[in-house]
């Protein structure tokens, strides 16, 4: 029997100052959501909907009735409402009866976590308080003592299409008219309040949790909430307009709060506000300078790496400086390569005429020169020895040697290590030995034509070496 | 009069019927269908699969719970559970809620209230819902500070859980960095069996700026998870309640002062960056330049093939291009990486200076006065564009 509504009529304001977080929002609208679909129905108040006599829509079938619990602070009359959770009921009955060792344990739960946070009050899915949720205010109040009422009006093409946000706060109270008193609910206005990381985490979630780039972010958002600012006030500007202009009516609360808005602008006037504004403003930008001085940095550190290898030979990796002495053993080396062949040809041409001027000297070393122990034959074969020896070392030894050689260089060069440094490469010990092998042949025909020539030498001297 | 209620509520039932919601594709997430959760809970696809898991999906309010449960721990790391359920490739997470234990580097094993507490919290939790929410489903806990990653403490813990849990994740979040960057800072991973190696690497592929003091971990262990894309979903409702809630806390967004909030997180990211440049300043004279190499030479050493001459070998194709690459990249200095730290905090703090700037501009200016405020702000905006780190 509900003739008269349970809630105070407007004139009738609560006192309470009350503070709504976006996520018990949030909650109730998940916990709809989940209903509505568990059941598969379109109706969010339940799809076998009948009517009782206290006004509620319900299906006693199956666990459809979104109610749930809040949590909060309260300070006096200042309440704020912070996070919320289910509640389990049982509908056995039409009124529905709340679980009470759920709803004790689960507010214990979060108070281990959260130990500021108390029970603070209920929330349903209804478009207006009804008899009914008196009934389960009195539930209720076994646990706190005045549990604020929050209702979801259920979404209608009404709700959607306003602005305004479809939630609306009771606080219960007492009403003592023709000596009866009675539960009722007077309506509470609130407003909206958010922590930083609620907020950040909110409009991630608004906007779909993308990434993207932060500059992007964080300008798009300064200009949303800047452009609400610019709505508002190109309200008001009109509304004086038109008032100015006699259109529309004075009201003088209104303009002497604007009055009283616009004088207080600048916020702040004081200088001790504009030298604090001002030394954040220096430690940004210093910031920002030491971004900048240690990319320089950096880049400066890659030319300088890139000079020095540029304009230095193969370094070993180990850090060792041994350019120089890479370099100038190289230097000799190509100094070897231009001035052996010069050597090695004088050699043949002095020994070319020596073993000619003998030939002519002793005719008879022409006929017999194929019996080297005959005393001229033999000083013939010296000669010819040397002969052959230094040719072959100026024709044949000689530039492979010195091929090998550079091919040695450049693969000094490529790798970085000198030809004799420990755990070179198979590449390189391959050309350490044939250089090896070659160099040694040459200096071996080198040294018999050196033996050849002192026999040669001695015998002319009469030193030594018998002349039979 | 009864009458005239019922009349009245036949009325309410008429016109609730006619302004029917559709459920809209959005909202299909929230639907629990039983017989295809059993069918993919008997598959267990991910038990043969260590890569099976691609995405995490995560509902708003599990979101804004974590991140709020986070923050309010500040400097403690905090954990909780999050419930959902697996879809195909992805994990759901419909829900999350936090567990009364603090400090959870410091040991694998939860303490035994808590394990207590998570038992009776999900038992009594099927009185509400009846599956929709899900079992648990994984674990959440943050790095207030230093990032988004699984430490050794973490690898080992979450590699016991896949053992005996799974499919479960792990969910990390930096409210600290949340707060500074003004975008969540989450991430969702899941470690690898043991001795299984990722092909072609694993771990973050994103370079993260982490604290000295972590970073050995964070390399030691990166090899040994792999993260998943996270998605947010919400439902229609939420969509239009979200877009109703910002016609009122529009006005935080322009009260709130980035730079004074994160002051303290500033303080120790520049004392963090002023040790890692001492470092680099002693390992300077060990830098040196690489030649842009081509080719690996059969000498079996890696550092020696990227000074081969570039004559001696044609460029690689296709696969070795890549594996050098990749070889590049790790020879990054200790300095490089100091100049990306420096310039992501630069950027961060140019963003805070920004708004400050902007409601300087706004609430300072006496009408009739010029001041220099407009040239400032475009001065700020060219040295935030200048120091992001794609400059």
């Amino acid at each position: 029997m509900s003739e008269n509504s349970v809630v105070l009529p407007s004139s009738t304001t609560s006192t309470l100052s009350l503070s709504l977080h976006p996520l018990p929002i949030l909650n109730i609208s998940e916990h709809l959501t989940r209903k509505k679909l568990q059941t598969g129905t379109n109706n969010p108040l339940g799809s076998t909907a009948f009517s009782n006599d206290y006004g509620m829509i319900s299906d006693i079938n199956c666990n459809e009735t979104v109610i749930g619990a809040l949590l909060g602070t309260q300070n006096g009359r200042e309440v704020e409402i912070v996070n919320s959770f289910d509640l389990a009921v049982e509908e056995t009955t039409e009124i529905p009866i709340v679980d009470d060792a759920f709803l004790v344990s689960r507010t214990q739960q979060y108070k281990q976590v959260f130990p500021s946070l108390e029970l603070i009050g209920w929330y349903t899915v209804a478009p207006e308080p009804t008899i009914l949720h008196i009934a389960l205010h009195e539930q209720l109040s076994n646990f706190t003592a005045t549990p604020i009422l929050l209702l979801l009006q259920p979404p209608t093409k009404d709700t959607r299409e306003s602005p305004a946000l479809p939630f609306k706060a009771y606080e219960p109270t007492i009403e003592i008219k023709d000596r009866k008193s009675r539960s009722v609910f007077v309506e509470a206005s609130y407003v909206i309040e958010t922590g930083e990381a609620e907020r950040i985490a909110v409009d991630w979630t608004a906007r779909g949790g993308e990434g993207g780039s932060t500059l992007l972010s964080n300008l798009q958002t300064q200009r949303a909430a800047i452009k609400m600012l610019y709505d508002r006030i190109q309200i008001l500007v009109s509304y004086v307009a038109s008032v100015i202009a006699g259109k529309a009516n004075v009201d003088h609360t209104a303009l002497r709060s604007l009055s009283a808005l616009l004088s207080s602008l600048p916020a702040s006037d004081a200088p001790e506000f504009r030298e604090e504004f001002d030394t954040e403003h220096a430690d940004v930008q210093i910031t920002a300078y030491l971004a900048s001085l240690t990319k320089s940095t950096n880049i400066l550190n890659d030319l300088v790496d890139k000079h020095v290898l540029m304009t230095s030979a193969p370094r070993d990796p180990l850090g060792h400086m041994s350019g120089r002495r890479t370099r100038a053993r190289q230097m000799f080396g190509v100094l070897q390569h231009r001035t052996f062949p010069i050597f090695f040809m004088l050699s043949e041409v002095l020994s070319g005429i020596l073993l000619l001027l003998w030939t002519l000297g002793h005719p008879e070393v022409a006929s017999n020169w194929t019996n080297p122990l005959q005393e001229d034959v033999a000083q013939a074969w010296s000669l010819a020895t040397v002969l052959l020896t230094q040719g072959t070392n100026d024709w044949i030894i000689g530039p492979l040697t010195s091929k090998t050689m550079f091919e040695r260089h450049k693969l000094e060069k490529s790798e970085g290590k000198n030809y004799n440094d420990v755990g070179v490469s198979d590449e390189m010990k391959a050309l350490n030995k044939r250089f090896g092998m070659l160099h040694g042949i040459s200096y071996l025909l080198s040294l018999t034509a050196v033996i050849a020539l002192t026999f040669h030498g001695l015998w002319l001297g009469n030193i030594g070496v018998k002349p039979y | 009069m009864a009458a005239g209620s019922s009349a009245s509520n036949a009325l309410k039932n008429f016109s609730l019927a006619n302004d029917i919601i559709e459920i809209s594709p959005q909202d299909e997430l929230f639907k629990y269908d039983p017989i295809e959760n059993k069918a993919t809970y008997d598959a267990a696809l991910w038990k043969s699969d260590p890569n099976h898991f691609k995405k995490c999906r995560i509902s708003a309010i599990a979101l804004i719970k974590m991140v709020m449960h986070a923050r309010s721990g500040v400097p403690y790391e905090i954990m909780g559970l999050v419930q959902g359920r697996a879809v195909k490739d992805s994990f759901v997470i419909m829900d999350s809620f936090a567990l009364p234990v603090q400090g959870t580097e410091t040991r694998v094993n939860t303490l035994e209230s808590a394990n207590e507490y998570m038992v009776e919290y999900l038992s009594s939790g099927e009185k509400i819902h009846s599956g929709e929410i899900g079992n648990a489903l994984g674990w959440y806990h943050s790095h207030p500070g230093y990032g988004c990653w699984l430490s050794g403490i973490d690898v080992a813990t979450q590699s016991t859980h896949q053992k005996f849990e799974d499919p479960f994740v792990a969910v990390v979040i930096d409210p600290n960095r949340t707060i500074s960057a003004g975008k969540v800072d989450i991430g969702a991973f899941r470690t690898y069996p043991e001795g299984y190696t990722p092909p072609g690497g694993g771990g973050g592929t994103e370079y993260q700026t982490i604290p000295l003091s972590k970073i050995e971990d964070f390399g030691v262990h990166a090899n040994q998870y792999y993260s998943l894309e996270v998605e947010i979903f919400k439902s229609s409702l939420d969509d239009e309640l979200l877009g109703k809630l910002w016609n009122k806390y529009w006005v935080n967004t322009l009260s709130s002062s980035p730079l004074i909030s994160n002051r303290a997180y500033a303080v120790s990211q520049l004392t963090d960056l002023h040790n890692k440049l001492v470092n680099a300043q002693k390992a300077i004279s060990l830098t040196h330049a690489t030649l842009p190499a081509l080719n690996k030479v059969n000498s079996g050493n890696v550092n020696e093939s990227t000074q081969s001459a570039l004559f001696l070998n044609p460029a690689p194709k296709g696969k070795d291009r890549e594996v050098f690459k990749k070889e590049e990249k790790k020879e990054e200095g200790q300095l490089q990486k100091s100049v990306k730290d420096a310039t992501k905090i630069a950027a961060e703090a140019q963003h805070g200076l920004i708004a400050q700037v902007l409601k300087d501009i706004l609430f300072s200016i006496r009408p009739h006065q010029q001041t220099s405020d407009p040239q400032n702000i475009d001065g700020i905006l060219e040295t935030t564009i200048d120091t992001s780190p794609s400059a």
